[in-house]
């Protein structure tokens, strides 16, 4: 305790606060842009970092961090456009807020939701890193196959009313996630002898063209002036306390399942927003609301993929093992300060570490108050006429695409898939699921062909998984949402009917 | 729909979103006088993602960069393709001095053999190697086996029944680790991972019951940690009461040389400034300092040295590929 207390201090002084202010307001603005990730920011700024020395470098990186996370809701809620696979869900409600004139409840919803989801996320890492690294050891191959499982089957939610267009949208992103190399043979396949395929198709530029793209070109293409009316709530803070109180077991759970999910070593936020926002639903008095507004998506996605920035950390701070790409980029900075982060960190270096768990906690309360500001100039967007906006997209749309791949191709990946979003935009097939294909297809295929090479050594492959109690418990868990879905539909499929009956009498 | 006068505004806007690109892309001069070579920053490509151990060495090297060259590389990270996407985009790219690249042996003759990649390994010349980090074989704390020569011998008696982990499909650990099992004629069910940090992991949760890559993955769980054995010609400083393969009675010895690549038809001026620049690097013990603290084995080879050794490599795995079809 008394370390974190002096960790504290060593981060409450007036320069490490400035240097960490103006990294929450960069991190924003890069996590808003679409196309800029917070991996792209965070080792841009590490030669900066490494000037600053431990402390305040590291503190300078995990706020990029925080923050860049956060910002991916900004442009999912005001332009449908996910710039990272983890804000995916916050689109699914934010946008039809923006478009019911409600995107400013929707922008702080998902501010409170993160720095919320965000302290969560960072208790958990101070308080338990050292065990819960070894705790997420016990997740291998098969786990992460049911894993992914688990997150497909939110296709079921997302796509209410036409269960078998979102299954024929997610087939096809399944289908494209198999472009590239055999994750565990390496022979490379459906290339077409097209060279730059065998990375895959890269999901940040085909994100953008799915999403972004193919919204631009609806924006130009739409009568009214402005994507969608903005107009500001009277006392929306009351409202927002309000549905904050209502909905304070959707935000735990998924703070919950944003936390354990970010522990594991290469499951990312993706998995984390998704089954969360799939949980939340599910749970929900009015499952019909998700999908066409619902303030509770919002709060279970953001919430989850915040509280996933901190928890990515515990197995590189326990173990030396980064669990995703950011995580990585925080390790080298690390080690180049000349920390070993792993098992002997709290015994070697327990200054700086918990130093830089402390600018964590801090990071969040300077979200929230950067944050809330800077909502109110990324709401006037919405201001800028359509005629404008809409080239503006096109044009971040190219150069986001350029810069997640360095290549041309990373551009015609976008285009390709922007056009496939456009065109499946007008046929009415959802996007959304072909998107869950594209992102949880290589983990899920990953995590089954590892599997079937571990199961070789056991007499059969039932007798493999079923040795296994995390298995069991997720097959279950997926059962669980199938079935749960199915309920859901067919009950509000008899609520509308009724309605029917009644508007027809 | 799209109506002509929206057309024309989009394109128009466009436009001019081009012309700005355009005018604020800095002007560069040539630069190519021997006397003022390098005269801009150095593009740096890291084939793999951020955070990895290649962009881990080329970090270190890169805080010398600037003493040695006048300014500090600009990190450009391309991965995919096992690194052979980056690559290939250098071996492509104008041999103009100003990009460079990090990338390992032996996969950069291993995945034109294997077929993964696809461009002409003479289109790049090789600079220096400034470390060779050999392969271990690690295994979880509480695991029953305590060499490699144990495991083996275990593996002899339940054919199939043990599961080994190799760091990453198709590269140099996983050709030699055939190889070994073909020769000491051993079956065990073999699991592919892709990369060291996530064969780290699972051997630390015990997914299987040993694994081969590079040490630096498990220095901060060295605790948990059992080494079976070095795949190397000798045994690591870090590691110094584990003995190598060759001393345990099973001759195995396979490694990453960590290596600095230009394309090839660069002036002869730029290219020796560019070895005689990395070899002084190397040559400054803070330098190998540094690299033994994250996990890595200073080793020096000059870029013929490197080819010598490919080639030397290329017959041998010839005949493992033959005999493995891998």
């Amino acid at each position: 305790m008394d370390l974190l207390f002096s960790g504290f201090s060593d981060i409450l002084n007036p320069q490490t606060l400035l240097i960490m202010g103006l990294a929450i307001a960069g991190g924003i603005v890069v996590g808003t842009l679409p196309g800029l990730s917070s991996v792209m920011a965070i080792s841009l700024m590490l030669p900066i970092a490494y000037a600053f020395g431990p402390v305040t470098g590291l503190a300078m990186l995990g706020a990029i961090y925080t923050a860049a996370l956060y910002g991916g809701a900004n442009s999912a809620i005001l332009l449908n456009t996910p710039g990272t696979p983890s804000s995916l869900p916050t689109a699914f409600d934010g946008f039809p807020l923006t478009r019911q004139g409600k995107a400013n409840r929707a922008l702080y919803a998902a501010l409170f939701a993160s720095v919320l989801g965000g302290l969560f996320g960072t208790v958990v890492l101070i308080v338990a890193f050292e065990p819960l690294a070894n705790l997420s050891l016990k997740f291998g191959p098969p786990e992460f196959f049911w894993l992914s499982c688990l997150g497909l089957c939110a296709v079921a939610a997302i796509s209410e009313g036409q269960v078998l267009r979102g299954l024929l949208s997610a087939c096809l992103g399944l289908l494209i996630a198999l472009i590239g190399q055999d994750p565990v043979s390496g022979d490379v396949r459906f290339t077409f002898g097209i060279y730059p395929l065998i990375s895959g198709v890269e999901v940040i530029p085909a994100l953008l063209g799915l999403f972004s793209l193919s919204q631009a070109m609806k924006i130009l293409e739409a009568k009214g002036s402005h994507i969608a009316p903005y107009q500001s709530e009277p006392n929306l803070m009351g409202t927002l306390m309000v549905k904050f109180r209502s909905a304070w077991s959707v935000l735990l759970r998924s703070s919950i399942v944003g936390s354990i999910i970010g522990i594991l070593p290469g499951a990312g936020g993706a998995i984390a927003s998704i089954i969360a926002y799939n949980e939340a639903r599910r749970t929900s008095k009015e499952p019909g609301k998700f999908g066409k507004g619902a303030v509770e998506g919002i709060i279970a996605s953001e919430s989850a993929n915040n509280s996933q920035v901190s928890s990515s950390l515990v197995p590189m701070m326990g173990l030396g093992i980064p669990g995703n790409v950011n995580a990585a980029v925080i390790m080298g900075a690390l080690m180049s300060f000349g920390i070993q982060p792993g098992m002997g960190l709290l015994t070697n270096s327990s200054d700086i570490a918990y130093a830089f768990m402390a600018s964590l906690v801090v990071s969040n309360f300077l979200l929230l108050g950067i944050g809330y500001y800077m909502v109110k100039l990324t709401a006037r967007v919405l201001l800028i006429p359509s005629n404008y906006l809409g080239p503006a997209v096109i044009a971040l749309c190219i150069v986001g695409a350029y810069a997640a791949t360095y290549d041309i191709y990373g551009v015609w990946v976008m285009f390709g898939t922007g056009l496939l979003g456009y065109v499946m935009l007008r046929v009415g097939i959802p996007i959304g699921p072909l998107a869950l294909g594209l992102v949880l297809g290589p983990i899920a295929e990953k995590g089954l062909a590892q599997s079937l090479q571990m199961a070789e050594s056991e007499s059969s492959l039932l007798s493999f998984i079923l040795s296994r109690p995390i298995s069991v418990a997720l097959i279950l868990l997926c059962a669980v949402a199938l079935f749960a879905a199915l309920y859901v539909e067919k009950k509000t499929r008899q609520a509308e009917g009724r309605k029917e009956e009644i508007a027809s009498e | 729909m799209f109506t002509p006068a929206k057309l024309i505004r989009l394109f128009v806007t466009l436009g001019v979103f081009a012309l700005l690109i355009l005018l604020i892309k800095p002007f560069t001069g040539d630069g190519n006088l021997i006397d003022s070579y390098p005269a801009k920053p150095i593009k740096f490509i890291v084939p793999f993602k951020p955070g990895g151990g290649s962009d881990r060495i080329a970090r270190v090297l890169d805080k010398f960069t600037e003493a040695e060259f006048g300014s500090a590389f600009v990190f450009v990270y391309k991965p995919g393709g096992g690194g052979h996407l980056g690559l290939r985009f250098l071996a492509n790219s104008k041999p103009d001095g100003y990009l460079l690249a990090t990338y390992n042996t032996p996969d950069l003759v291993l995945g034109h053999m294997t077929g993964i990649a696809n461009y002409n390994v003479d289109d790049l010349s090789i600079l220096g190697q400034v470390a060779f980090d050999p392969n271990v074989f690690s295994t979880s704390l509480d695991s029953p086996f305590n060499s490699m020569k144990e495991f083996l011998d275990e593996a002899r008696k339940q054919p199939g029944k043990l599961r080994l982990g190799i760091s990453q499909p198709k590269g140099g650990n996983h050709l030699a680790t055939l190889a070994m099992l073909e020769e000491q004629k051993i079956d065990v069910s073999v699991v592919i991972f892709s990369g060291g940090t996530e064969m780290a992991s699972a051997v630390l949760g015990k997914q299987v019951d040993a694994g081969i890559g590079g040490l630096a993955p498990f220095l901060g769980s060295m605790e948990q940690t059992k080494f079976l054995a070095v795949s190397g010609a000798n045994r690591m400083s870090k590691i110094p009461n584990v003995p190598t393969m060759t001393e345990q009675g099973i001759p195995m010895n396979s490694g990453t040389g960590r290596v600095f690549l230009a394309p090839a038809g660069l002036e002869t001026f730029q290219v020796e400034r560019l070895k005689q620049g990395l070899e002084n690097i190397f040559n400054n013990e803070a330098f190998q300092e540094e690299l033994r603290k994250i996990g890595n084995a200073p080793a020096w080879m000059s870029g013929d040295e490197v080819t010598a050794y490919l080639k030397d490599f290329e017959v041998k795995a010839q005949q493992v590929l033959e005999k493995t079809g891998l």
